[in-house]
């Protein structure tokens, strides 16, 4: 409970923000504090200058377009889960933010700051890559785009620079039926700490095919991991696909090297990911098949 | 003495045996509580405590140099100064736990993770960690050991050289004639392995204390949430060479303990050093990951080389085991824990010839403490494994082997097979009423049209007793030598001035409501409404009466500290009566009370106030009637009837109460995942007369939350190098609301022939949730592979791994036929 | 507002209706500024993580964790703690004599965090279901009541309100 000392500032935009980052060598973005307070009370992080852009509305705003969804940075678990635009657009994301922590932490915590701790136990980076989302990540010389694959690089490791924030993240409108699924396995009880995650996205096109197959497992990789072998197999098959066994059993499991530790030992969470797998296609093509998400 | 219950001096309602709102709970909704940490003291200095990263080391060398120059830093304390401040804490056991030396501080190594190094008091608790950051301690790891079988392997690492030995204590627990039994038995049922998990109850509020020393009397005054005060002074006083009379304890309102907050003598005597060396109050505030560092865990405990004979029928005649406790680092409570199992030998079952070869060890890992349920949970979860596993094994149904097997309730008051009194109850109809709770027969329904949809439905069923009252003799069976035996609690009740009734008692409630409940009591004896009545909060040895065994553990308030209650206010009750018919003239006989008075009965004009009859004694005593002699201010110390146990046979009556708690649990495991859901939860107890059955309810209810927590998420978790795994709420995932299930609740009351109300302790509960999910988890295996659940801890890897694979469980069960010794 | 870094600041916190003007370091957390600086020890604190809720308090009508946000971001704010729920005449509020009336509370510790977690959920959600219920104390452990007359202090005060109108508010 008891932090170093640290120097703290709330800018007013986020040019000012990325301007303060640069100009103190030891200052790090505090978004919703969720993760960062607790690294803070342990002494472990790197940060003596504090930039809070929690207050920053303009990193707070939920757009909608006819292409897309855009999430500000500093935008709470709680605005997303009220969102009228992410009801209709794309209820994933409300539903994925509402099994996280507990009403306080969804109070405060930010979806930028979930992307940007990028814990493995983290709900959104593994829904982002699926859902292919774009992060709009701003710095000194500008706005840049990415997708949400390059920006997961590894363990608590994002592709920003020093010096950079994200400001946003921009969420396909899918235009065609489709269905998302977040399926978890929390240990320690509900919704309790994720061990591995499997998402999967897919879309059914004109002709009556599945396509923009997409299905990402967490818990057992350095990043999000896309089983692109089980996307290539659903790929092109018909709606009525059903086969779930034989397309999960297409990803070689023996190549994961998933972490054992004190929540699940490695074996199980390799276990896992097919049984998830299954379970988040199945939900996945249910919705697809209905034509609409509810 | 009288109870309560025959009473009919007063013709006001009768307040005990309702559930009347409770006098702690206006302050604690407001925020008005006062909790340890909400003391403060003008010029205060906070202790920041620099603890071990090993589980074992030598402390090479401590340099504090750097720290002592920084900011608002007063003084450093290190191991290399304790040792000539302190003497080694008591050790309750005889050698070789006796040869085990404890500091406040680590002296020359570390023995776990967390144990407190160097204490760092400074003006504000922030500058103290800043300080702490600057401290540089070379350490030289050692092997480590953290498990309990290990510790006894030749060449294992020691946890203190001086001792020569992990071994705590041992001893041969031996009564009836188990080789008999085998010998008769049709078959026996051996088990290689069980192991009951260590885990915390972990109360949401930390330890604190704000301690002040006084150099003009020598006296040290601690504001904290010790639970067991007098406990920590007999430790407390010999260390640091002072009388105890010197260690003035305040407890306030205390937020939970479950036992954990009883061995906290360790971080005030490091408290007391720095206030006397700095002449300041000093202020220690614990935070969560201290506490599950460095607190006090529940024991850990083995039970290897189980033997159980057994009759066709399912009639279990006997149990032998080894058991091997696991202490932490250092013993503290223990070993009393190696006694404290036997209250509850044969659980709730007839059977009679036992053995156990009982070990504790010590351990790099934190100490145990008492813990909800202590000693006898990991005992009676061996039994309700054990029957579990028998009715599997010869294919018996697991709730008919139970009652079978169960203690009737004609034959109470029962004496078990070593010599403990089990006071009443009635185990087969508390079962019953826990089976029709959860609808028994629609769930052995739906678990046969669940099959093949991939959810596998189990029931389980843990009977458990909750011993309450102890007799401190039992811990002569641990060592000879020590001059404990009996309990007792003391109250005092008396008028104060303008006539209020005052009540103080020795315990420290951490939310069992003592107030509200010791009010009941003392109402209904004077003719007062619980409004009238005053109980002041807490623990205070300046204030309050206490005797040795004073404090809030081990399931007794409800008989000793009302015990306790009844009998002064009794007393003053008596005096009353004296002094009311000498001022109005009548017969003893005729005085009745109500309301603040005391009148003639028939006569209601001819009546004197409380605050009349409280001015005669303390401001008017000329006008006293001759003869008297009333001080309205009562005191009564409640003894239960005990008598020192045979420590040869281990044999006596070691607990007053037995109240009763029998679990019935519904949970549905995913097949594919292992992942376990409560369906239904059904909690049937009997603790006797009921002072307060909302209170009764609401201990039931908490009981079963923890159990719950700790059967299915909660564990403390060590690695090889004594590394704690699970050392915040990150890792040691305290259950939440969502996953504890609405249980139901009944109870019947058996009231206890030995306690002055017929109330039984309670409080604590068996531990039952753990039996009964791990039943109710053998069930599921039952219907799949047939695994044993061998382990209290199911999380939903093992019970994954039970599915796939029932080979490795069953290793070392078997059944043989009879006749084939040990 | 200045704009470059500072280790302390002044800041100006409303709670419960009373604003206090206070120098505080950056590094202090929100909780322990409720409690050392202000006082009012009614907000606890019961873990170092995030987890147990005991810290809970409304600011600027959200619920969060007072220790996972420092005492200058709170600089403006509108903070409600337990210490501001009874009734202007010191009467338990509704809410609390709910609590008291089930035995939601035995060491009360948790109690202050569950009461705000509570009304935050009844002031969204006025009949919430029994899941719902759960999920809204989600962050508020307790090791005392087994949860269950906390749900059902709740779930009394719903029907209560259902009838007699918003006894929360
Ligand atoms: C008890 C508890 C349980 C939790 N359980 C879960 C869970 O199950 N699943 C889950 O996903 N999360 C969980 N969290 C974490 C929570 O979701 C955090 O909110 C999240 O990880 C970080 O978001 P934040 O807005 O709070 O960011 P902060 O904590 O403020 O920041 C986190 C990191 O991201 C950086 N950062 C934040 N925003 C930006 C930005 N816009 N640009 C650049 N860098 C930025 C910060 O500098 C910091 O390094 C839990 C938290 C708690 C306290
Ligand atoms: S102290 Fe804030 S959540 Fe535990
Ligand atoms: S009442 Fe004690 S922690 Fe909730």
């Amino acid at each position: 409970m008891l932090l170093k000392e640290i120097s703290y500032v709330r800018p007013h935009s986020i040019d000012e923000a990325v301007a303060l980052l640069n100009s103190y060598p030891e200052a790090g973005i505090l978004a919703g504090g969720q993760s960062l307070i607790n690294v803070l009370k342990m002494r472990i992080g790197a940060y003596s200058t504090l930039v809070d852009i929690s207050a920053l509305e303009e990193l707070k705003q939920i757009r909608d377009s006819a292409e897309f969804i855009s999430i500000g940075a500093a935008t709470t678990y709680d605005d997303i889960i009220h969102s009228p635009v992410v009801m209709v657009s794309r209820p994933i994301l409300a539903e994925t933010a509402f099994r996280i922590a507990d009403q306080q932490v969804r109070n405060r915590g930010t979806i930028g700051g979930n992307c940007c701790y990028n814990d493995p136990t983290c709900h959104f980076p593994p829904l982002l890559t699926a859902m292919g989302a774009t992060m709009q990540v701003y710095g000194s010389d500008g706005m840049r785009e990415m997708s949400a694959e390059e920006f997961f690089v590894g363990y608590y490791q994002t592709a920003l620079a020093s010096g950079q924030i994200l400001a946003g993240i921009r969420i396909p409108k899918p235009k065609r039926p489709y269905g998302d699924a977040f399926v978890p396995l929390s240990v320690g009880g509900t919704d309790v700490l994720n061990a591995v995650t499997v998402t999967a996205h897919v879309e059914l096109d004109e002709p009556g095919t599945l396509t923009a197959v997409r299905v990402v497992a967490t818990g057992v990789a350095p990043q999000p991991l896309r089983m692109t072998s089980v996307e290539d197999f659903v790929h092109g098959q018909t709606g009525q696909f059903s086969d779930l066994a034989g397309a999960v059993a297409t990803f070689d499991m023996s190549s994961l090297e998933p972490p054992s530790d004190v929540h699940a030992s490695g074996l199980y969470r390799r276990r896992m990911v097919p049984v998830l797998a299954r379970r988040a296609l199945k939900m996945a093509l249910e919705q697809v098949r209905r034509g609409y998400r509810e | 003495m009288s109870t309560v219950f025959t009473d009919n001096k007063t013709d006001t309602i009768r307040w005990t045996g309702k559930s009347i709102p409770r006098k702690e709970d206006d302050r604690l909704l407001k925020g008005q509580g006062r909790f340890a940490d909400d003391i403060r003291r003008h010029n205060e200095a906070h202790v920041y405590l620099l603890r071990s990263p090993y589980g074992h080391a030598r402390i090479r060398s401590i340099d504090v140099s750097v720290a002592n120059e920084a900011p608002g830093v007063i003084y450093i304390l290190t191991g290399e100064e304790v040792a000539v401040l302190q003497k080694p804490f008591m050790e309750i056991a005889p050698p070789p736990g006796g040869l085990m030396e404890d500091y406040c501080l680590a002296v020359g190594k570390v023995h776990f993770m967390g144990e407190p190094v160097v204490a760092i008091l400074a003006e504000t608790e922030e500058l103290g960690r800043d300080a702490a950051d600057l401290i540089e301690i070379d350490y030289e790891p050692l092997p480590a050991v953290v498990d309990g079988q290990a510790a006894l392997q030749a060449g294992a690492p020691l946890v203190h050289e001086e001792a020569g030995t992990n071994v705590v204590w041992h001893g041969v627990y031996d009564w009836g004639d188990i080789e008999g039994s085998i010998a008769k038995a049709d078959k026996v049922v051996k088990i290689d392995r069980l192991h009951f998990h260590r885990f915390t109850s972990t109360p949401i509020e930390c330890n604190a204390a704000v301690v002040e020393y006084y150099p003009g009397s020598g006296e040290y005054t601690f504001w904290c949430n010790n639970t067991m005060p007098q406990f920590a002074a007999m430790f407390m006083g010999p260390a640091l060479g002072i009388p105890t009379d010197r260690l003035h304890f305040v407890t306030q309102d205390i937020g939970g303990s479950f036992g954990n907050k009883i061995t906290t003598y360790v971080y005030l005597t490091i408290c007391a050093i720095l206030a006397k060396k700095s002449g300041r109050p000093v202020k220690w505030t614990e935070y969560r990951t201290d506490h599950i560092l460095g607190g006090s865990h529940g024991n850990e405990r083995t039970f290897s080389d189980i033997v159980v004979p057994v009759m066709a029928d399912g009639t279990i005649l006997g149990i032998s085991a080894a058991a091997i406790d696991d202490a932490g680092a250092f013993p503290r409570y223990e070993p009393l824990g190696s006694v404290i199992w036997s209250q509850v030998v044969p659980n709730v079952y007839r059977f009679r010839d036992v053995r156990i070869d009982f070990t504790q060890v010590v351990t790099n890992k934190c100490p145990v403490g008492p813990n909800r349920g202590y000693s006898r949970l990991q005992h009676m979860w061996m039994v309700e494994r054990v029957v579990d596993i028998v009715a599997q094994e010869l294919h018996l149904d697991p709730v008919a082997v139970r009652k079978q097997n169960y203690i009737l309730p004609e034959q109470m008051p029962y004496e078990t097979p070593n010599g403990c009194v089990y006071d009443s109850g009635d185990y087969p109809r508390c079962l019953d009423m826990a089976l029709e709770l959860i609808d028994y027969p629609k769930w052995r329904e739906r678990q046969q049209t669940a099959r093949g949809t991939g959810k596998i439905i189990g029931i389980g069923i843990g009977s458990t007793l909750d011993s309450g009252t102890n007799n401190f003799g039992q811990a002569r069976i641990i060592n000879p030598q020590l001059p404990f035996s009996g309990n007792g609690e003391v109250s005092n009740v008396k008028l104060d001035l303008y006539g209020e009734v005052v009540v103080t008692i020795g315990t420290t409630p951490q939310g069992q409501g003592h107030e509200t409940t010791a009010a009941q009591v003392v109402s209904d004896i004077l003719g007062l409404h619980p409004d009238q009545v005053r109980v002041l909060i807490g623990h205070d040895n300046a204030r309050n009466v206490y005797t040795g065994f004073s404090g809030t553990y081990a399931s007794q308030f409800a008989v000793t500290g009302l015990g306790a209650v009844q009998g002064a206010a009794e007393k003053l009750r008596r005096e009353i009566v004296q002094l009311a018919a000498g001022v109005l003239q009548a017969d003893e006989s005729e005085i009745a009370l109500r309301d603040g008075s005391a009148f003639v009965q028939g006569q209601e004009e001819r009546a004197i106030p409380f605050i009349g009859l409280a001015n005669i004694v303390f401001a008017n005593n000329a006008t006293m009637p001759p003869g008297l002699d009333v001080s309205l201010n009562c005191t009564y110390t409640y003894r239960p009837p005990f008598k020192v146990p045979d420590v040869e046979k281990k044999f006596g009556n070691l607990t007053l109460t037995y109240s009763t708690q029998i679990h019935a649990s519904v949970v549905e495991v995913d097949e594919e995942t292992g992942q376990t859901t409560i369906l239904d939860y059904a909690a049937v107890d009997d603790s006797g007369r009921l002072i307060h059955p909302q209170i009764v309810e609401g201990q039931v209810h908490g009981a079963a939350g923890l159990g719950i927590g700790a059967a299915l998420y909660e564990a403390l978790e060590y690695d090889e190098e004594g590394q704690l795994l699970t050392s915040n709420f990150y890792g040691y995932k305290a259950v939440t609301a969502i996953d504890v299930p609405m249980m139901k609740t009944a109870a019947i009351e058996s009231p206890s022939p030995f306690s002055p109300n017929g109330a039984k302790g309670m409080g604590e509960g068996g531990g039952a949730p753990l039996h009964a999910i791990c039943s109710a988890l053998q069930d599921v295996m039952r219907q799949k592979s047939g695994a044993i659940i061998k382990d209290s801890y199911n999380p939903s890897e093992r019970v994954y791994w039970l599915l796939q694979n029932a080979e490795k469980s069953r290793q070392g069960v078997s059944v043989e036929e009879s006749g084939h010794g040990l | 507002m200045s704009n470059t870094p500072s280790v302390s600041r002044s800041v100006a916190v409303t709670v419960n209706g009373t604003t206090y003007q206070r120098d505080v370091a950056a590094r202090t957390l929100l909780v322990h500024f409720l409690r050392e600086n202000l006082n009012l020890t009614g907000t606890h604190f019961g873990c170092d993580t995030g987890h147990c809720g005991s810290c809970t308090v409304i600011a600027n009508g959200k619920l969060i964790k007072s220790c996972m946000m420092l005492a200058v971001q709170a600089d403006g704010a509108q903070i409600e703690t337990v210490e501001g729920l009874a009734e202007p005449d010191g009467s338990l509020s509704p809410l609390q004599q709910a609590f008291s009336d089930a035995h939601a509370l035995q060491c009360g510790f948790c109690t202050p965090g569950l009461m705000l977690a509570s009304k935050y959920l009844l002031e969204h959600n006025p009949n919430p279901t029994e899941e719902e219920i759960r999920r809204g104390i989600k962050g508020n452990l307790c090791r005392c009541t087994g949860y269950v007359n906390i749900v059902r202090a709740i779930q009394n005060i719903a029907a209560d309100s259902a009838e007699k109108g918003d006894l929360v508010k």
